[in-house]
């Protein structure tokens, strides 16, 4: 966004103008800015600038930065209050993208993100019926632990996969059910390269008769995991058969939450935690 | 400084600290000046993209360019993206908005937040502040300052007429206590999170009913796994503001 073309050099209020124009001048800049670069920048000669950020300092709309030779934006700016909450948060941008999810497939549905080390379920629609899919909101599974939790590490880099099995060695099982990819640094590579060669995954544990499910992911424009959706129900009604039968309208239901995602950052991966 | 500067910035602090459209005779007064006068600075920050005029109503609102300067200045947080994954677990696991508070001079600012999943939940906005001793985000980080600072804060707040909750000592002992804050009529309950034994923000679940035991031990856990990565990351508890004199500070709270 270029905000500072709007300033005509014959507006009368020239003085106004240039204030305006320094303020906006420091938007996209996370690191302080000094007076020759913002005159250079500006096409203004240094007094000029030098009056403006005296302006705007004075109105705390500015302040000088920690080393007190160069300005950053002031603290006055945080509190523009605007109703809407963040501008992207995955949570309310993917519900009604699980509700039409949940009303074509008429099974559970999930939304899982990254929290720390783990997979964790955020948001979810749980079908109805004496056979259903359950899975309990909020509980962390280990990201080398399940499909689902593979399926965000696979969209890592490799460095950060790295990195967790390292924090995460000796890999634990906190599962009930078998799951054999799980249980060494070779059985998660071996998993992570087959989840990355396709754009989705349909899955059934060959160890258990009970579920299958289509797991999606939403990625950002660098290809990072922002969360991943999961539909997921009995084979008796839900196997891969049907899965693949209805995959091109999941797929369309999708396409505009993930072109939305693509606007914003994953949040970054931190394997500490 | 140039008078017409100066109003025009006093017009964009207004219209941003309403948080809803102004119109012309309303922003005026707000600033005390005329409305011709007000309009001069409503063309100038239209021009500059800081605000905007409805289209369907003759009222202003912040532009684009006001937008974007916020969401630089709160890139300026490390905490705010390290923070935001557990906000969004933290709501999912009590149903409450939950939110990322920070300390500016002796404010508590709500800087990031995640909605809540129950049917009824609170709405949180982005940006407001309020004094330290004011809720219960910002007790949870005056409680984990050191002893100096809560009567500092008294002595600012004194100063400049802000109310002083009843019996503020005993209640930052017992936050101090038990590790976490409760809302008093305002509801809510909020966790510190420190860097070397210094709190520098706090992470709330907003007004919510009664506390039990049970989810307020989880949330405790989601908030020390917070905790352990600042611990562990020093630079994330970075703070654009921390080296001014926080009596200086003032904002709309």
């Amino acid at each position: 966004m270029n905000t500072t073309r709007g300033i005509s050099p014959k507006y009368r209020n020239q003085a106004a103008g240039r204030v305006l124009t320094v303020l906006a001048a420091f938007f996209g800049h996370d690191r302080p800015r000094g007076v020759s670069e913002l005159a250079r920048e500006l096409g203004f000669n240094k007094n000029m600038v030098h009056r403006a950020l005296a302006t705007l300092m004075s109105e705390n709309f500015v302040t000088r930065d920690s080393s007190g030779e160069l300005y950053q934006l002031g603290y006055r700016v945080l509190a523009f209050t605007v109703g809407e909450a963040n501008a992207f948060d995955i949570v309310a941008l993917a519900r009604p993208y699980l509700e039409q999810l949940h009303a074509l497939t008429a099974e559970s549905v999930y939304l899982s993100i990254i929290v720390g080390r783990n997979r964790v379920t955020v948001d979810d629609i749980q079908a109805q019926g004496p056979r259903v899919l359950r899975s309990r909101r909020g509980d962390p599974v280990p990201l080398h632990c399940t499909k689902m939790s593979r399926v965000l590490l696979a969209h890592l880099s490799d460095c950060d996969v790295d990195d967790y099995l390292a924090a995460a060695s000796p890999l634990k099982r906190t599962l009930a059910f078998p799951d054999p990819p799980s249980e060494s640094r070779t059985g998660v590579w071996r998993d992570i390269r087959g989840i990355r060669a396709a754009p989705y995954v349909l899955w059934r544990n060959p160890h258990l008769s009970s579920a299958a499910y289509a797991i999606l992911p939403v990625l950002d424009s660098e290809k990072r995991p922002h969360a991943i959706i999961t539909i997921g129900g009995p084979r008796e009604r839900f196997d891969l058969d049907r899965i693949e039968t209805l995959l091109p309208r999941i797929a369309a239901i999708l396409a505009p939450l993930e072109s939305q995602a693509r606007l914003f950052p994953a949040a970054p991966f931190l394997v500490e935690a | 400084m140039s008078s017409s500067a100066a109003r025009a910035l006093r017009i964009l602090a207004a219209v941003g600290d309403s948080g809803r459209p102004m119109g012309v005779t309303e922003i005026a007064r707000a600033i005390g000046t005329a409305p011709g006068t007000a309009f001069r600075g409503l063309d100038a920050l239209q021009r500059a993209g800081l605000l905007v005029r409805h289209a369907s109503a003759p009222r202003y609102g912040l532009g684009p360019a006001a937008l974007g300067l916020r969401q630089t200045l709160l890139a300026l947080f490390p905490i705010r993206d390290v923070c935001l994954p557990y906000l969004r677990q933290l709501a999912s696991a009590s149903g409450e908005a939950t939110s990322l508070h920070v300390r500016i001079g002796w404010y508590s600012a709500r800087i990031a937040t995640a909605p809540g999943t129950a049917e009824v939940t609170s709405a949180a906005s982005l940006g407001a502040a309020q004094s330290l001793s004011a809720d219960a985000a910002g007790r949870a980080i005056l409680a984990f300052l050191e002893r100096n600072q809560a009567a500092r804060h008294l002595a600012w707040a004194s100063a400049r007429g802000i109310a002083i909750p009843v019996a503020l000592e005993r209640d930052l002992a017992a936050i101090r206590a038990r590790g976490y804050a409760q809302g008093r009529g305002e509801g809510g309950v909020a966790f510190p999170i420190c860097l070397r034994d210094q709190a520098f923000a706090s992470v709330a679940v907003e007004g919510s009913g009664p506390l039990e035991a049970a989810p307020l031990r989880e949330w405790g856990e989601i908030a020390h796994a917070i905790q352990a990565v600042v611990s562990a990351n020093p630079a994330f508890a970075r703070q654009p503001f921390q080296h001014l004199d926080p009596d200086e500070i003032v904002l709309p709270s």
